[in-house]
């Protein structure tokens, strides 16, 4: 698989980057994942909970590790909620609410330390899938970040300056392209690029423009059975310096930077458990900036179909089977099929009777039935199929 | 077991009687007396000290700078330290705003960091 080589690459750059650090965190909701591109139907809605830990403590000028006596560390802590919700089968839209239990520095003089805690801002992003064909998805992305979080926020007698704030303070608009290519042996790529802008902050405490930033994404993922999957990001962003209050253009600001992510994901029904590891590998910033050594990130979703609730039909289906065992079988194997509202088995007439809701495709139902070994109306289940079956569910001849 | 009520009654009431004594609120606006910089120029990373001397009841203070950070030097905070990093070099003006119940008032000052 040609894919191979290039994953082993990322892998090899991810385990080796120990002496390399990334960008701190900055104001705001921090922007680790791309949520928005992880897939869901129309009509499904999806749920999340997620948790980041990230810490920093190393300076760097330029490309180089830079010593420095000045902040000694900063970490934050921050849950979020994330619902989505594929309102087309085209157009996705994504809601992201977050909290910050905990965005902190201590400064080396005194051994200071200070803290913020509050609700960060609210994201609304949406995709609108443009191609979808032959295995390539091209769909245009915007997302809108809006300033509802806590800002100017003190702690004890003063401000706290405007990385800790757990708002950014100004609304954030970006845009951008997602396009994603399904390989073979389970293998998918994506790429995901953005740029964003940001209106200038002005409250009574700050004054204060972010740069535009410009993010890159290259996805490599794996799905490795029904349950299990990984994968590998490799992320570049590239900040503009900001401008203070005179328009000013602040040296130690914004820069280039290199982000290997592995992830991993365990998906259980409708249950899916994430986990992603942003490692910098490359840095390159403006004058002499805090830089974060690593960003752990982990995330628990509830996808819940709500078509499932609108029945649309209603079929009949010959099913072999010969006792109490073979009805719970059956229609277990008949409701694990999500667009399946429910299933009766008649023992009597050897007929399973289901209601459906949209987009049913009566073949897959048949190859779950062939798979859990019940012959259905043309097809016979493969031997191997039947030779599972318990002794007293054996309804062949 | 008398004992022990009684000794429980006295214990409560002693316990009860602490809380009474209440701030009176500030009759007269704070007034800044004055706002001082142990240095009006430092290069990166070097601090300056600086005192908001004021006059008034209950009062509480209240920093700001827009780039640069200011760590608190006594309990009240009318003396902090500010520093600045590379990202603050240039002119800074730093707030110091004094408040009671009867009003508030606001000096600012201004320190040069070096590159």
């Amino acid at each position: 698989m040609k894919v191979y080589p290039f994953f082993i690459l990322l892998l090899i750059l991810g385990f080796n980057s120990n002496n390399t650090y990334a960008q701190c965190c900055a104001a705001g909701t921090p922007n680790c994942d791309n949520g928005l591109a992880n897939g869901s139907g129309k009509h499904v809605l999806s749920l999340s909970l997620g948790h980041q830990y990230s810490y920093s403590d190393q300076y760097y000028q330029g490309t180089t590790l830079f010593e420095s006596n000045y902040i000694k560390n900063s970490f934050f802590h921050f849950g979020s909620l994330r619902a989505s919700y594929g309102v087309t089968e085209k157009l996705k839209l994504v809601l992201d609410l977050g909290h910050f239990y905990s965005k902190a520095q201590t400064l080396e003089q005194s051994n200071y330390f200070r803290e913020a805690k509050g609700l960060a801002d609210v994201g609304i992003s949406g995709l609108y899938t443009l191609y979808n064909k032959n295995n390539l998805q091209l769909a245009p992305i915007f997302r809108l970040t809006l300033p509802f979080g806590q800002f100017d926020q003190k702690f004890g007698p003063v401000i706290l300056p405007i990385d800790l704030q757990p708002s950014a303070g100004s609304l954030k608009s970006s845009a951008g392209l997602y396009s994603a290519y399904k390989l073979k042996d389970n293998w998918s790529l994506a790429l995901l690029g953005t740029y964003e802008i940001s209106n200038k902050i002005e409250t009574e405490h700050t004054s204060y423009k972010y740069g535009g930033l410009t993010n890159l994404r290259l996805i490599a993922n794996h799905k490795f059975n029904k349950s299990i999957s990984a994968g590998l990001h490799v992320w570049y962003q590239n900040r503009e310096r900001a401008e203070d209050q005179f328009k000013e253009l602040i040296n130690a600001t914004g820069g280039q930077l290199l982000f290997v992510c592995p992830t991993a994901a365990y998906n259980y029904k409708d249950w899916r458990l994430s986990a992603r590891y942003e490692l910098p590998v490359y840095k390159n910033m403006n004058g002499t900036q805090l830089t974060n050594n690593h960003r752990i990130a982990v995330r628990l979703t509830r996808s819940i179909n709500l078509d499932k609730d609108r029945i649309i039909d209603s079929l009949n289906l010959n099913v072999s089977g010969v006792c109490g065992m073979c009805k719970t079988r059956i229609e277990t194997a008949a409701l694990l099929n999500p667009k399946v509202v429910t299933a009766n088995y008649d023992l009597g007439t050897k007929i399973l009777n289901i209601k459906v809701s949209t987009d049913f495709n009566k073949n897959t139902l048949i190859e779950s039935l062939l798979a859990a070994g019940h012959d259905t109306e043309n097809q016979k289940a493969t031997e191997e199929a039947y030779d599972a079956l318990h002794f007293c569910c054996k309804y062949r001849e | 077991m008398r004992v022990i009520i009684i000794g429980l009654i006295l214990l409560v009431s002693v316990i009860g009687c602490k809380d009474n004594e209440v701030t009176e609120p500030a009759q007269i606006a704070p007034e800044i007396v004055s706002l001082t910089a142990s240095k009006t120029e430092i290069k990166i990373g070097e601090i300056s000290e600086l005192k908001c001397e004021a006059k008034g009841e209950n009062l509480e203070y209240l920093w700001n700078v827009f780039l640069g950070d200011i760590v608190p030097v006594n309990a009240d905070a009318s003396i902090v330290n500010y520093s600045g990093y590379e990202c603050c070099a240039g002119p800074k003006t730093i707030t110091c705003k004094v408040k009671n119940e009867a009003g508030e008032v606001t000096e600012s000052i201004v320190i040069n960091v070096l590159e």
